[in-house]
């Protein structure tokens, strides 16, 4: 008897896949289930005549399996449109997606270099866009009156304060609020008065600081290794130039060849295979005595990039002014 | 600055091609910008950092060059031809210096008989190769040793000084003095002046007289070779808005050890080039110490900074080239005498990056810091500002950077606080101002859009707003903040409907998605009138009880001001007031389900057009112990079949008593208390369709 039921079930579910109008689901209905001449109408019928021991059990098996013959005639009912036949779908047709938003590209870069740096031990400090002269500039050994202050193009503000021209107060700030040894990071805006097609009078910067007893250029130099070639590509080198920054000591520029010809000499990198990326240097003794840290048992290094510069470089952007123009049909190219 | 590699080449033979003579410049510190051949020269543009006042001449450079290359210096001649005379420098003229912590030496040497005329063409063609125009030789040759030998000279007629003497003071106030330039000035005290008996003659340091310039009937000079304080001549310089060669170099330190060489090397020229005779004795007034610097070196400190192991020899050598004088004091100590031409090197670590980068900054390894400090992740409110831009961007809006700096107009339009923190030096009137909003930089950024064919633009930014400072002495404050602009005709089109054009609920969704994304309830709106709103459209957003931003659709003013043609809809929300509005150490945290059944109810009303939603809500919700766990407005409705001034709100009401399951008569009772307590309130009659 299970055999049969078993048998009776396969054949319903062949029959009633293959259906694709209404006539043919009617037709199904009446085979199986019309009280007269429908096959599990009649089993149910001659339950009687089985064995009363085997009765309960065989009767249950019945009613379930009518139970699931009628939800699967209704199921294939409803996916039957109203003329009689199964409606296909054009599934082609566009999906109903939100609109999607977007993340700017230097937030998104800022994201990917505070994850490279946090990996690397470091801590995130930030500090405000308007500073003063202490910060800015004292603190960083540029003494009142002198040249080096020319090259930062600073603006004024009323009141004695001026917008920050590098992230570099935030290495005072840190260094004041927290005791050696101290690996920080801090990304920001920094404004210079100049705007031409490279410049724009608001940038981005991303400052590292890392002070600690014996910490040496060499080590300045593996970690924007490590760190360009995270943010890159695992094969680029990096190049240390002498250069004069008046918080660091010795100083340097340093160089990346080139992300876009890898070396061999594009417009990008001017023909020279090389790309100036930013400063750097060991923190100068009179800035960590400023701190109060004590330039004998203390050494560090600081480190300063365009954060614009990595975006414009990783997203093939060539002109700056893109990333604060803010037109959708660039700031879509960004998903997020 | 421009050097010419024919001049290098009288004090250095490199050996090298002008190429690679940039290329071993540019790896110790002095970048070459560019290199052009002109003639059979090169001429090469390097960039010379400020520190280095002493390679911005060719006799700088060459030494720079000669350390680098290993190759020798010879030094220009100073001798001044013998003169039998029966005049003396000190016969002929006086020099005073009234005021010596602005002028440590003044040094001049006095020349008789000179015809001014051209330069010979070696003389004028160098001075054309580094960019200067050719004057007259007497100048020319001022011109020339300080391009050689990177000291500042002034030639004065000394005929035309009265009383044939120096005096270096204080101007006077309201001194005139017309400079070479042609401008009449008005000095004051604390500008240095070069005076004769009466008047003065020169800014010192900067510029030179136009009384007492060099002419072709000059025939006595006095040439002024002297040092002046480097901040005095700055500040003067930057108050007269000059910039001169000479100037540039007192700003960043002369020196004093070489006014009487440099003086007699360009006393020996212009008797080469203009005839005449160097009178016998120098005129030389010097309150300044001799230069006399010394540093301790401490050799094992070179290598631990570094991270490289210099041989000490190496060390030495390199040093000694470099002009410094190197002694042992015991075995790990050096002391180093520094010549007078490096100001720059004061402490033991400039003489280590002078090692470093002679050595090869190229030879230092790569190494990683070993020093381990306990991991901070992401600070708390970095990541809250992160969540948030993440669910503003989640829910369509795309972020934006704009400038931080408007107009005093833009602030004015776009809030209340008046026009903002001023930027004495602008670069333009309309960026003389830190913004007090995001909006203006925002609706710049959707005008943009909307005038490039966007028919829906939805923008966010998350940024700092600034404000004077509260009290004097105090700093600015920057407020942390986020906006969202939206606007378009068009709308979104898509094949199963009509498009929706964005409106005021858009920006007060995305408002809601910030505050819902910290698990924070959504705001409570109150109407509100701000200035710069279309009447009627503004809302003021107050999470329990405390103001945190406002939403409102952009008013006439901004509209003219932004030549905005479409309907604009903003929201300003402060971070820092939303933040405040978390419990500390905020996290999501996990409410036992209610597991038994809940009941769902729709419920239609009629009311006068004036009443608001949040004034229905209130009301339910102000019901006394009705088990009530959401109320959904899911239709609002005016006009036919609804009378004249009123409207029809229909609400979905769900009941959930956690204890027990809710029976049908209960239900009923609750919601005939909750229509009564509406029909005594609000004057609200349910609706039957």
């Amino acid at each position: 008897m299970k055999e049969r039921l078993q048998a009776l079930k396969a054949r319903f579910d062949s029959e009633i896949s293959g259906a694709a109008e209404a006539v043919a689901i009617e037709k199904i209905r009446a085979a199986y289930l019309s009280r007269k001449g429908g096959e599990l109408s009649l089993l149910l019928r001659s339950l009687k005549d089985a064995d009363p021991a085997e009765r309960p059990a065989l009767g249950n098996s019945l009613n379930e399996l009518k139970a699931y013959m009628e939800r699967r005639l209704t199921l294939a009912g409803e996916s039957v449109g109203t003329d009689g036949t199964r409606d296909p779908v054009d599934v082609t047709l566009p999906g109903r997606a939100p609109r999607l938003g977007t993340l700017h590209p230097i937030t998104q870069v800022r994201y990917e270099i505070e994850e490279i740096f946090l990996e690397m031990g470091y801590c995130l400090a930030s500090g405000p866009e308007v500073e003063t002269d202490f910060f800015n500039f004292v603190a960083l050994n540029f003494p009142v009156d002198h040249p080096a202050r020319d090259a930062q193009d600073t603006f004024y503000l009323e009141g004695d304060f001026l917008l920050r021209t590098h992230t570099s107060p935030v290495q005072i700030r840190s260094m004041q609020a927290r005791k050696p040894p101290v690996k920080i990071i801090a990304l920001g805006k920094v404004y210079r008065r100049d705007s031409d097609v490279s410049h724009s009078p608001m940038f981005h910067q991303v400052e590292g600081l890392a002070v600690a007893e014996g910490i040496t250029f060499a080590d300045l130099k593996g970690t924007v290794l490590a760190f360009a070639r995270r943010i890159f590509r695992s094969d680029l080198q990096v190049r240390f130039r002498p250069s004069y920054f008046p918080f660091v000591e010795p100083g340097a520029e340093f160089d990346i060849s080139c992300v876009l010809c890898s070396g061999g000499g594009c417009g990008t990198c001017k023909q020279t295979g090389w790309l100036e990326m930013g400063g750097a240097g060991m923190v100068h003794p009179n800035v960590l005595r400023t701190v109060g840290y004590d330039p004998e048992i203390l050494s560090g290094f600081a480190f300063g990039l365009g954060v614009d510069r990595i975006a414009m470089l990783k997203y093939g952007i060539d002109d700056i002014r893109l990333l604060f123009e803010n037109d959708l049909r660039f700031l879509e190219q960004f998903p997020s | 600055m421009k050097f010419s590699l024919d001049w290098l080449k009288e004090f250095v033979d490199p050996g090298l091609e002008a190429a690679e003579v940039g290329a071993r410049l540019t790896a110790v510190g002095i970048p070459m910008d560019s290199l052009e051949r002109v003639g059979r020269d090169t001429v090469f543009d390097f960039d010379v950092t400020s520190n280095r006042p002493d390679c911005m001449n060719h006799l700088g450079l060459a030494r720079e060059l000669s350390v680098a290359t290993g190759r020798p210096l010879k030094t220009p001649s100073c001798e001044i031809p013998p003169s039998v005379d029966l005049f003396t420098a000190k016969t002929s003229a006086a020099v005073e210096v009234e005021a010596p912590e602005l002028c440590g030496r003044y040094t001049a040497r006095i020349i008789l008989g000179v015809k001014v005329g051209p330069s010979p063409d070696w003389l004028s063609g160098r001075l054309s190769a580094v960019g200067l125009r050719p004057i007259n030789a007497v100048v020319d040759a001022t011109n020339y040793v300080l391009w050689e030998m990177g000291h500042p000279l002034h030639a004065f007629d000394l005929a035309r000084l009265d009383g044939r003497q120096i005096r270096v003071r204080r101007a006077r106030p309201q001194e005139p003095l017309t400079t070479l330039d042609g401008i009449a000035r008005k000095l004051d005290s604390e500008t240095l002046v070069i005076a004769d008996a009466r008047r003065p003659v020169a800014v010192a340091g900067v510029m030179g007289g136009r009384d007492s310039e060099i002419s072709s009937s000059t025939t006595e000079v006095l040439l002024e070779s002297a040092h002046f304080d480097p901040a005095s001549v700055r500040r003067t310089a930057r108050k007269l808005g000059l910039h001169t060669d000479a100037s540039h170099r007192f700003e960043r330190g002369a020196d004093v050890e070489i006014t009487l060489p440099a003086a007699d090397r360009c006393a020996r020229l212009i008797t080469e080039v203009a005839g005449g005779r160097v009178l016998p004795s120098v005129l030389d007034r010097r309150s300044a110490p001799p230069s006399r610097r010394e540093i301790a070196l401490r050799p094992e400190r070179v290598c631990r900074l570094l991270g490289l192991e210099v041989p000490k020899s190496t060390m030495k050598d390199l040093l000694e080239r470099l002009g410094c004088g190197v002694t042992d004091e015991g075995a790990s100590r050096w002391r180093v005498a520094v010549p007078s031409f490096r100001g720059d090197l004061a402490q033991e670590e400039d003489l280590i990056e002078e090692i470093a980068r002679h050595h090869g900054y190229d030879r230092i390894p790569t190494t990683l810091p070993s020093v381990f400090v306990l991991p901070e992740g992401r600070p708390e409110a970095e990541k809250r500002s992160r969540r948030i831009r993440e669910a503003v961007a989640r829910s369509g809006f795309a972020e934006t950077v704009t400038l931080s700096l408007v107009s005093a107009s833009d602030n004015e339009t776009l809030s209340e606080a008046g026009p903002g923190l001023k930027v004495t030096n602008p670069l333009s009137e309309g960026q003389d101002r830190l913004r007090g909003t995001l909006l203006p930089g925002l609706l710049r950024s959707l005008v943009h859009n909307l005038n490039h064919g966007s028919s829906e633009v939805r923008l966010f930014e998350t940024g700092s707003i600034f404000r004077a400072p509260a009290r004097k002495g105090e700093m600015p404050d920057e407020e942390e903040t986020i906006s969202m602009v939206c606007g378009g005709k068009g709308g979104l089109k898509h094949w199963s409907g009509p498009p929706q054009p964005p409106d005021l609920f858009d920006v007060k969704g995305a408002v809601e998605v910030a505050a819902r994304s910290f698990g924070l309830p959504s705001p409570d709106w109150r109407p509100a009138h701000l200035p710069f709103l279309a009447r009627g459209t503004g809302a003021e957003a107050a999470i329990q009880g405390n103001p945190v931003g406002f939403i409102g659709q952009a008013g006439p003013a901004i509209a003219l001001a932004h030549e905005l043609d479409e309907p604009a809809y903003l929201a300003e929300i402060s971070l820092r007031k939303l933040f405040a509005r978390l419990p500390a150490g905020w996290g999501p945290r996990h409410h036992p389900l209610v597991r038994t059944p809940s009941v769902s109810r729709d419920l239609a009303l009629l009311l006068d057009e004036d009443r608001t939603y949040a004034e229905v809500e209130e009301t339910i919700r102000g019901v006394e112990g009705i088990p009530l766990v959401r109320v959904t407005l899911f239709d609002r409705y005016r006009g036919r079949p609804v009378p004249p001034g009123k409207v029809s709100m229909a609400v979905n009401l769900v009941f959930q008593n956690s204890g027990r399951t809710l029976v049908s008569g209960e239900v009923k009772e609750m919601l005939d208390r909750i229509i009564q307590r509406l029909r005594d309130r609000l004057g609200a009659v349910p609706r039957v369709n």
